[in-house]
């Protein structure tokens, strides 16, 4: 079920109204509702898949009680490696099997052996990565002790398939979200309005920025061969907006949606083209994601403890995985790669002045540096992306190739005005709101009711007038 | 809790009431509301020729000059349209005012249209009789473009100067043709010979003994072909069903490229005039409108 169909339109509702009128103050009522409600959700695309759902959340949850049962490390360590093996294992066959089975033939033969080989026709269940990464954060935070094993199922299996954050994230620990699951939530009205203004968000830039700008994308990058270098320039600039539109505004409707049922999820993106630095923006981009890799993996290997070489090292490792979670694909590697690039030179450059406040906080405008940081930063990532979209290195070599050459001093073929007028408004809003959790939050709260209400009447019909052609949300594949 | 919902329900309820003012404002100010309902409220109507299609047609063909010579003639066309909603608005016609035409012109453009679009026109899907309303008809959804096109009314004189004329939407304003001939273009008459929704519109008016003339319009000059005017011949339907190509190189060549259009291969009013004038002395030599 896409957030952005009538389908979830009629299915919201429905299931608010029933989580506080009827089920009011009963935990285990309300929880088994959510773990309906999101298997349902999670059902409408493939009920098969909710199979491996329900079997990973067996897996965890009894994990979970035999590592409180066990005192022994060995045999606690076997259980911890028996989880990852079984989430990583499920991973692996269903989205990696043809990319390794596939480069595996192809070096043999490049050393001169044939293989013969079949690729399998594997559907990739949507959002396993997400909440394999998440049910996987609940094992190992049990394992080091910081959270406490779970003994109630139904809270358990509801905060691995939370129907707004199952497919697309954010990626939730265990320690903040499930012992929501286990404590009273109280209807706000506050929050649950503010929950409001932050799907009307997410929706304006699902609908009216990234699905507009995925026609035009989607066009010159399948059609690259056909167009100048200028306009394939600007087809990586459209799926730069693209791609924050879409994963971003599903974040905002995942976490609005969430604060109508009393959660509170974790930001996911902090307004992450405003960046003055490659870091910063990793700070600031799929958070959920960036700050999972951190704890679960960089801090195990290692860190920063050992000096420049280990650092070094694990970052690259870092960036090379988060390459490899989007997809099998050396696109997605090289993509992990470049970011891993750019962030050793830019710590090396930026060693004594961290960005790590808000650009230009308490001013309207940024300062002409900070101006030209956040510019240099933004052509670092729209270069990255260029990998992220094509279809292979091939593709993405000649994109680059007619990027490179002088058809880019030339105006694009296609000059799609009405878009460029609506990611101005996306950046005014956005860099307005930048000191605040989503760009719209405090937006016209002060105005009087009537202006206020014509104002979200405004972006209503802004949504439904100017929105793209439906398209799924990027993220899904992932 | 019951405040948050009585505030949710009466947004909603503020959201359905925009919905029907904004019904009412296309109904009242957008063309194609506008012509669909002039089309459902004829009188007897005795139309020998109807034009049908898209905005090429719409835009681009004059029922003036066929009425001029004795042909009772109307422009159904409508911006948007797929040969699918022809096909229906045909149907429709026939079976509302049980009268049949003589002729049906089909003007295309093969460099501008998918033929294989099954979809039908929001507006005549609306007005359908057999139509089972759901929520994807919520006027500011299925008329999105009316919306567009209103705005375009708010801000640009040409369009809110435009106005209909026996169906044809006639715009006074000019675009110039800057774009080059493409001599390496051919007519992608297969494109013609294997669309399944163009043989369907056929088959009704062999159905119904209709004249079927399909025309490729002409386009701005990037758009033109080297190929024959034709007639090209369906082999399903030897009769009555003519195919002309009407953009290659040679058939246009009247066109000033500085007044004839009104954007991006469509004519404007003086443009059409032109074109049906044209048209229609093309017809005669070919002795169509004799059948």
């Amino acid at each position: 079920m896409l957030f952005n169909s009538i389908d979830f339109g009629i299915f919201l509702p429905i299931v608010f109204v029933i989580y506080w009128l009827i089920s009011k103050k009963n935990i285990s009522l309300q929880n088994l509702l959510l773990l309906v409600a999101s298997y349902v959700f999670y059902g409408w695309w493939d009920w098969r898949f909710l199979l491996l759902v329900l079997f990973s959340t067996i897996v965890d949850f009894s994990i979970g009680i035999a590592l409180e049962n066990e005192k022994k490390e060995l045999r606690r360590r076997i259980l911890l490696w028996t989880s990852i093996a079984v989430n990583l294992g499920f991973l692996g066959f269903f989205k990696y099997y043809n990319f390794f089975i596939e480069n595996f033939v192809d070096a043999f033969s490049f050393l001169g052996y044939s293989i013969s080989h079949r690729s399998l026709g594997i559907i990739l269940p949507v959002g396993i990565s997400f909440y394999t990464f998440q049910t996987l954060s609940y094992t190992i935070d049990v394992y080091n002790g910081k959270l406490k094993t779970t003994r109630d199922f139904i809270a358990f299996a509801a905060f691995i398939s939370f129907f707004p954050q199952l497919v697309a994230g954010p990626i939730e620990r265990a320690t903040n979200l499930l012992p929501q699951f286990c404590s009273e939530r109280k209807f706000d009205y506050s929050k649950a309005i503010d929950g409001l203004r932050q799907i009307l968000w997410g929706l304006f830039k699902k609908v009216v920025i990234a699905d507009n700008c995925a026609e035009y994308a989607n066009l010159i990058f399948n059609n690259s061969s056909n167009y100048s270098g200028s306009t394939l320039l600007l087809g990586a600039v459209l799926f730069t907006f693209q791609i924050y539109g879409d994963f971003s505004g599903y974040s905002d409707i995942a976490i609005g949606t969430s604060r109508l049922f009393g959660f509170s999820l974790m930001k996911n993106f902090a307004f992450p083209y405003f960046s003055r630095d490659i870091a910063e923006f990793w700070r600031r981009w799929h958070i959920s994601l960036s700050t999972w890799f951190r704890d679960y993996l960089y801090i195990p290997l290692g860190g920063s403890r050992g000096g420049e070489w280990m650092k070094l090292k694990n970052t690259l490792i870092i960036f090379l995985v988060s390459g490899f979670w989007h997809g099998a694909n050396w696109t997605f590697i090289v993509w992990g790669g470049l970011n891993a690039i750019y962030f050793f030179i830019s710590s090396k450059i930026i060693k004594n002045s961290r960005n790590s406040d808000i650009v230009a906080k308490g001013r309207l405008l940024p300062s002409t540096r900070e101006f030209m940081q956040i510019l240099f930063t933004f052509s670092l990532t729209v270069f990255a992306w260029i990998f992220f979209r094509s279809d292979n290195m091939g593709h993405a070599a000649s994109i680059l190739d007619q990027i490179f050459s002088f058809s880019t001093i030339s105006l694009p073929e296609l000059l799609p005005y009405n878009l460029f007028i609506l990611i101005s408004i996306l950046l005014i809003i956005e860099w307005g709101g930048r000191e605040n959790q989503y760009g719209l939050e405090k937006l016209g709260l002060n105005w009087n009711r009537p202006l206020r209400l014509s104002f979200y009447y405004g972006c209503v019909l802004v949504i439904f007038l100017f929105g793209g052609k439906e398209q799924e949300f990027i993220y899904f594949q992932f | 809790m019951k405040n948050f919902i009585r505030k949710v329900l009466l947004f909603f309820l503020g959201f359905a009431l925009l919905n029907l003012l904004y019904l009412l404002l296309i109904i009242k100010t957008d063309f194609t509301f506008m012509k669909r309902m002039e089309s459902l409220n004829f009188q007897e109507p005795n139309h020998d020729i109807l034009i049908l299609g898209n905005s090429l047609g719409m835009d681009g063909i004059d029922s003036d000059i066929f009425v001029a010579q004795g042909y009772d003639c109307y422009n159904l066309a409508l911006g948007g349209a797929s040969i699918a909603t022809s096909k229906q608005m045909l149907e429709e016609y026939i079976d509302k005012y049980n009268h049949v035409p003589r002729f049906v012109f089909l003007p295309l453009g093969s460099y501008i249209s998918n033929f294989n679009d099954k979809s039908i026109h929001p507006v005549v899907e609306f007005n359908s009789k057999n139509h089972h309303y759901s929520f994807s008809d919520l006027p500011i959804t299925k008329f999105k473009s009316s919306g567009i096109e209103l705005l375009k009314k708010i801000v640009s004189d040409d369009h809110r100067n435009a106005y209909l004329n026996l169906g044809q939407l006639r715009f006074s304003k000019v675009r110039v043709d800057d774009t080059n001939y493409n001599e390496k273009l051919v007519f992608p008459l297969e494109k013609f010979l294997l669309s399944n929704q163009l043989l369907e519109f056929i088959k009704l008016c062999d159905h119904y003994n209709i004249v079927c003339v399909i025309v490729e319009m002409p386009g701005f000059k990037n758009t033109r072909n080297s190929d024959p005017i034709g007639p090209y011949l369906f082999k399903q339907f030897r009769n009555n069903v003519y195919l002309f190509n009407l953009n290659n190189i040679e058939f246009p060549n009247w066109i000033d490229d500085q007044k004839h259009w009104i954007g991006n291969s469509h004519l404007n009013e003086i443009g059409a005039r032109e074109f049906s004038n044209r048209l229609f002395d093309f017809f005669e030599e070919n002795k169509i409108l004799n059948n």
